[in-house]
């Protein structure tokens, strides 16, 4: 039987999954990201400047990773290197919104997956009385994430969609009034990852058969976290490919269109390979390789919020008080802007002529994650579902487990194919 | 009252925004209004997703959030929204029913209010404002990209005490937007004393750089962004004009004159 899951909900934007069951085994899946702007072609003919905050709008929920990605991505172009000062309030802004999203996420969408929050979804295998106090952390989380969001904010001005990060640099020059907030708030914040430590293994005892369940291949990719500010890194650019570790060579990365009536999701392979990205990639990338699976993805999340929090403490030690440096000078050519974040890898190529955009193109985390079948070969959330035992096909809440566990953003996975500078898919709807 | 708010083509950046609100919090804002409706944050998924969101509209007399512009390409089809009844629904149609029985309409941020990013050249998904797919309903405009989550908060809480709101000739609360940027703007003496800023991140008046507060409306100034704490100004960089008609159809940074 075929199981339409539509909308899938507790994500940004719309995904449809759509599942093909036999007794009570997913043996087939499909991941469709269904909402579309074409971003890329927006930005064409827009001052090249202007970048950096029209492309945050791709995203309501990591949007300061897209300006860091197309600030480099200028950067690259008139290879400028920012000064350190920069990198840090760059890195603490980014440092904020991961922990913002990594705590709503978790407690918010998650959560209620494992939890009886209000009503009894499910069959609850977790006690009463652990339930409740999940249940008051999930209420609590409301506010850490809005707080994370605080701290973001006094570094660049508001969240979503932040004015700090600009090419050249960071235009926020902190004093030591905003300091002292700061200082508290991240403070408040790594005191309850404590807690969400925690909560995560109450869940990994009552549902470790989730170790078990949603394998994506166990590829993994990173652009590199905090990279450029060594003290602070959680993660260096790199590939493990059958659980070895290769080097990143961007030059490997091809992006497929895969044409589909509803889907604008396209297909970026890695070696032609599907690559899974995110936390749990990060770990396996720094730490050795881990078993692709539904808990380890939702467990790494957890432990890199604690590690997040941890270094954007440390980093607020190294802000120079009053200093800033911003550009203007951008320079006609071509540019590349990569980081990992919230999701995984991110890309942001440029293309400048005469001061404007001429071509932009963007690869983000979730389009890895929630790629298409290109080729016969599945995507890392398709191929994670497969096998998967559901119990109740009138409550498929298994999948909706595995599928949480990507942290899926439509907004940010649905793209425009390019190819040789020629964005292919312009005239997606003429194919239909 | 019963809440439904619907993402359209857009960002999903304007939930998360209200998800901050703490004027009055979101927590406190949750024990009069209930929110049967909302992609981000509803547990039900699939089609109790999409009984939920009918079942609302059945019963009436409630508040329809929409975020997001309306893709109108195709029938709607390049934004589904659900699947319900054998068949996909795509946002366009999801608006025009949501919006029969509601007691309020709301567009939150600048994409449902104008059209936005979502709707701008060369837009081609042929996204519209929300009032361009349903012209003859009354809709509270609510701008900003994303509207901040406290004036969000505040006009909901506003709505459901059956205060009256007095909206100007676009349909936005004149308690927020009655004034200008400029208006109220910290840098305002440097702009009267002829001080300006030759680049962002300097010290002084925007407006040769590329600054739009003289022309946009919006409560910025004074109930700032996240926390009270800053806000676009404050950081030393220009207000983009984000809650206004035209945002982003204009040259943000502007080449200095000076």
């Amino acid at each position: 039987m075929e199981i339409i899951l539509s909308p899938v909900t507790r994500i940004s934007g719309f995904l449809t999954i759509i599942a093909e069951v036999e007794n009570n085994i997913v043996i087939d899946a499909k991941c469709k990201g269904t909402m579309f702007r074409g971003f890329e072609k927006l930005l064409v003919g827009k001052h090249s400047l202007d970048a950096v905050y029209l492309t945050q709008r791709i995203c309501g929920i990591c949007s300061s990773a897209h300006s860091i990605a197309s600030s480099r991505a200028l950067e690259d172009c008139s290879s400028i290197e920012i000064d350190y000062n920069s990198k840090i309030i760059r890195n603490i802004i980014h440092g904020f919104d991961i922990l913002q999203n990594h705590i709503r996420q978790f407690y918010l969408f998650s959560i209620p997956d494992f939890v009886n929050i209000e009503a009894e979804n499910f069959k609850s295998r977790i006690p009463r009385d652990l339930e409740i106090k999940i249940s008051d952390n999930y209420v609590k989380s409301l506010y850490y994430s809005t707080l994370a969001h605080q701290g973001l904010s006094i570094f660049g001005g508001k969240a979503p969609h932040n004015h700090g990060i600009v090419f050249g640099g960071v235009t926020t020059k902190l004093n030591q009034y905003e300091y002292s907030k700061a200082v508290e708030i991240a403070d408040e914040l790594l005191s309850f990852c404590q807690t969400m430590l925690e909560d995560y293994f109450i869940i990994e005892k009552y549902y470790d058969e989730y170790f078990n369940i949603g394998d994506s291949g166990g590829n993994y990719l990173s652009f590199g976290l905090f990279d450029d500010t060594p003290k602070f890194c959680i993660c260096r650019k790199g590939v493990l490919i059958n659980q070895k570790y290769n080097e990143l060579n961007l030059s490997e990365i091809k992006e497929y269109e895969v044409f589909d009536e509803i889907s604008f999701i396209k297909a970026p392979r890695y070696l032609n390979l599907p690559m899974e990205v995110g936390p749990l990639a990060r770990y396996s990338i720094k730490n050795g390789w881990v078993k692709s699976s539904t808990l380890n993805r939702i467990k790494y999340r957890v432990y890199e919020t604690k590690s997040v929090a941890e270094n954007v403490k440390e980093m607020l030690k190294e802000v120079s008080i009053n200093k800033n440096s911003t550009s203007k000078e951008v320079l006609d050519g071509t540019g590349t802007g990569i980081t990992d974040t919230i999701r995984g890898a991110l890309y942001h190529n440029v293309e400048i002529q005469n001061k404007k955009i001429n071509h932009y193109n963007i690869i983000t985390p979730s389009a890895f994650n929630l790629s298409p079948t290109y080729n016969g070969i599945k995507g890392p959330l398709e191929k994670a579902l497969i096998g998967t035992y559901i119990e109740d096909t009138s409550n498929p809440i298994e999948i909706i487990r595995t599928v949480h566990s990507f942290d899926p953003c439509v907004s940010c996975a649905t793209h425009l194919v390019s190819k040789d500078g020629v964005l292919l898919n312009e005239n997606h709807f003429m194919h239909r | 009252m019963n809440l439904i708010w619907l993402e359209t083509n857009g960002c999903s950046g304007n939930i998360i925004s209200f998800l901050n609100s703490e004027n009055p919090s979101f927590e406190f804002l949750k024990q009069r209004i209930n929110i049967t409706f909302s992609n981000s944050e509803m547990y039900p998924f699939g089609t109790k997703a999409m009984d939920a969101f009918f079942d609302t509209i059945e019963k009436g007399d409630y508040i329809l959030v929409v975020e997001g512009a309306i893709s109108t390409k195709d029938n709607g089809k390049y934004n589904i929204i659900g699947y319900y009844n054998d068949r996909y629904i795509s946002a366009l149609e999801a608006v025009k029913t949501a919006s029969e029985n509601a007691k309020y309409i709301i567009s939150a941020g600048t994409c449902s209010c104008f059209g936005g990013i979502s709707a701008s050249y060369p837009n081609i998904s042929d996204s519209k404002a929300l009032s361009d797919v349903i012209p003859y309903k009354k809709i509270i405009k609510m701008p900003g990209c994303p509207v901040s989550g406290n004036w969000m908060a505040s006009l909901l809480l506003n709505l459901v005490e059956g205060n009256e709101i007095q909206l100007d000739p676009i349909g936005r609360p004149i308690y927020l937007y009655g004034n200008t940027i400029h208006d109220f703007c910290e840098r305002r003496t440097f702009f009267e004393r002829n001080i300006f800023a030759k680049k962002v991140g300097d010290v002084g008046c925007y407006l040769k750089i590329g600054c739009v507060g003289p022309s946009t409306k919006a409560p910025c100034p004074y109930t700032r962004w996240n926390g009270y704490i800053k806000w676009p100004i404050g950081v030393n960089s220009p207000c983009i004009g984000c809650s206004s008609k035209d945002f982003p159809n204009y040259t943000l940074f502007k080449e200095d004159e000076v």
